[in-house]
């Protein structure tokens, strides 16, 4: 792909940090994208992100340089995928490689992607996730999402009854 | 410790949903559900995203939907079961259903009990079935399917013997009302490879520009028609395959809306589980 994009563009994080990145690479983010065709005039300060730290940023830098060029997802994917709620993603073995990191990054990374606006990362670290969640019981899913148990015991067997019906359909 | 928001926990379960068939009930959705009231509110519109309705269920299905997880049916499933009065009541129960599939191994008399107008309105997606009683039934109901995007024309016929349905196809297709909003109609069709089809491309299959015509035509505003081609294994020759479709609909190549799938699997087990919906599970 012939790529006219040689433009630097500045992005500064929540911690100060600064990256000075092909415009190309940044615009993998459809929240930046939008972002530079606003702008009409060159700027030179640099665009604040001030819900992504600086060693979230590189590893998302990171991925968008590995895939830039690639075309980004459509509108109409997005709405097959709402009719039938099924979600349909391999992971690469470079995506697979670079997604194996601690959970506390691979969180990071999600709420970076989905503020970023950068689908098909988002999707990498959900399924990663959602591979996470395979064979857990509901307290060792808690656990991983640190998340309290607020249902009432007469509510849980409420919904051990409704996953029963489900299963015996 | 980060903490990620509903909307993301609803990615990833959907993504967790994805990994089973249609009609698989996912356990780890199960699990899901009793995480927590966040998860539990997350969870249970997937589990029960799809229901099947079947022969001797009839009243465990009333005590399920005679609860709030009626809401969350979309798509619904009938299996040759019960009084045709009882259908009609579950059809009552879904306030949301928008798809419906009627898997039928044998014959069948909806017609006496026709499916109430005000839950055809709601279908978005319908697997019609080529049958010679359902076939009077779909004409019957095709006036009230205004709200129809999607059509599965569910006739699972080796490619050589399709000629003969192609007048109820479009039989079916010219009573379905003017103001539809049909985008899609998905035909899967079956191939034994090699011997039993004559793939060639430069022969079109007799019989098919009458439905190339009908799905061409202006009345309506198609987006995509997609071919599923299924048979056990893959076929020798994909693209003398793929050619010959082209070649037969030659009106839908040209519009450039004609899609080609295919499966390496048969998309159904036996006899009487023909009727079930298959899904194209790769390209040709």
């Amino acid at each position: 792909m012939a790529a006219p994009a040689t433009q630097q563009i500045k992005i500064r994080c929540n911690d100060e940090k600064e990256f000075t990145v092909d415009r190309d690479v940044l615009e993998r983010s459809v929240l930046i994208k939008n972002m530079l065709e606003d702008v009409t005039e060159q700027q030179d300060a640099p665009i604040p992100l001030p819900n992504v730290s600086g060693p979230v940023m590189a590893k998302v830098l990171e991925y968008c340089t590995h895939h830039r060029g690639e075309p980004l997802p459509s509108a109409d994917t997005e709405q097959s995928q709402d009719e039938t709620r099924k979600r349909t993603t391999d992971i690469s073995e470079w995506d697979q490689k670079f997604i194996t990191v601690d959970q506390e990054m691979l969180f990071e990374i999600i709420l970076a992607a989905n503020y970023l606006d950068i689908k098909s990362l988002l999707d990498v670290g959900c399924k990663t996730v959602a591979n996470m969640i395979k064979g857990k019981t509901p307290e060792e899913i808690r656990k991983l999402f640190n998340i309290v148990n607020d249902f009432t015991p007469e509510e849980e067997a409420q919904i051990k009854k409704e996953n029963e019906w489900a299963e015996d359909r | 410790m980060s903490i990620l928001p509903a909307e993301l926990i609803e990615n990833i379960l959907e993504h967790v949903y994805s990994e089973y068939k249609d009609l698989e009930t996912p356990s780890d959705l199960h699990r899901c559900a009793l995480v927590s009231r966040t998860w539990r509110a997350i969870s249970q519109p997937l589990i029960f995203f799809e229901l099947l309705l079947s022969e001797g269920q009839e009243e465990q299905m009333k005590m399920l939907l005679d609860t709030h997880l009626r809401q969350h049916v979309r798509k619904a499933w009938i299996e040759d079961c019960g009084s045709l009065e009882f259908i009609e009541e579950f059809f009552n129960l879904l306030p949301n259903v928008q798809g419906l599939c009627v898997l039928h191994s044998g014959p069948r008399k909806l017609m006496e009990t026709p499916v109430p107008e005000t839950m055809l309105k709601n279908l978005t997606s319908l697997v019609a079935v080529e049958d010679p009683q359902l076939t009077t039934e779909y004409l019957l109901y095709s006036s009230a399917l205004s709200n129809l995007r999607v059509v599965t024309i569910s006739i699972i016929q080796e490619i050589k013997d399709y000629t003969s349905y192609i007048p109820w196809m479009k039989a079916f297709l010219s009573c379905l009302p003017v103001s539809n909003r049909l985008e899609e109609i998905h035909i899967p069709c079956l191939f034994t490879d090699p011997e039993d089809v004559h793939v060639d491309a430069d022969m079109p299959l007799y019989g098919w520009e009458a439905l190339d015509t009908i799905l061409t035509s202006s009345e309506f505003r198609l987006k995509r028609v997609v071919f599923g081609i299924y048979g056990l294994g893959k076929p020798s020759r994909p693209e003398a395959l793929r050619s010959l479709l082209r070649e037969s609909l030659p009106g839908l190549n040209r519009n450039g809306i004609l899609e080609i799938v295919g499966s390496t699997e048969y998309g159904y087990i036996s006899e009487e589980d023909r009727w079930w919906y298959i899904k194209p599970v790769g390209i040709l």
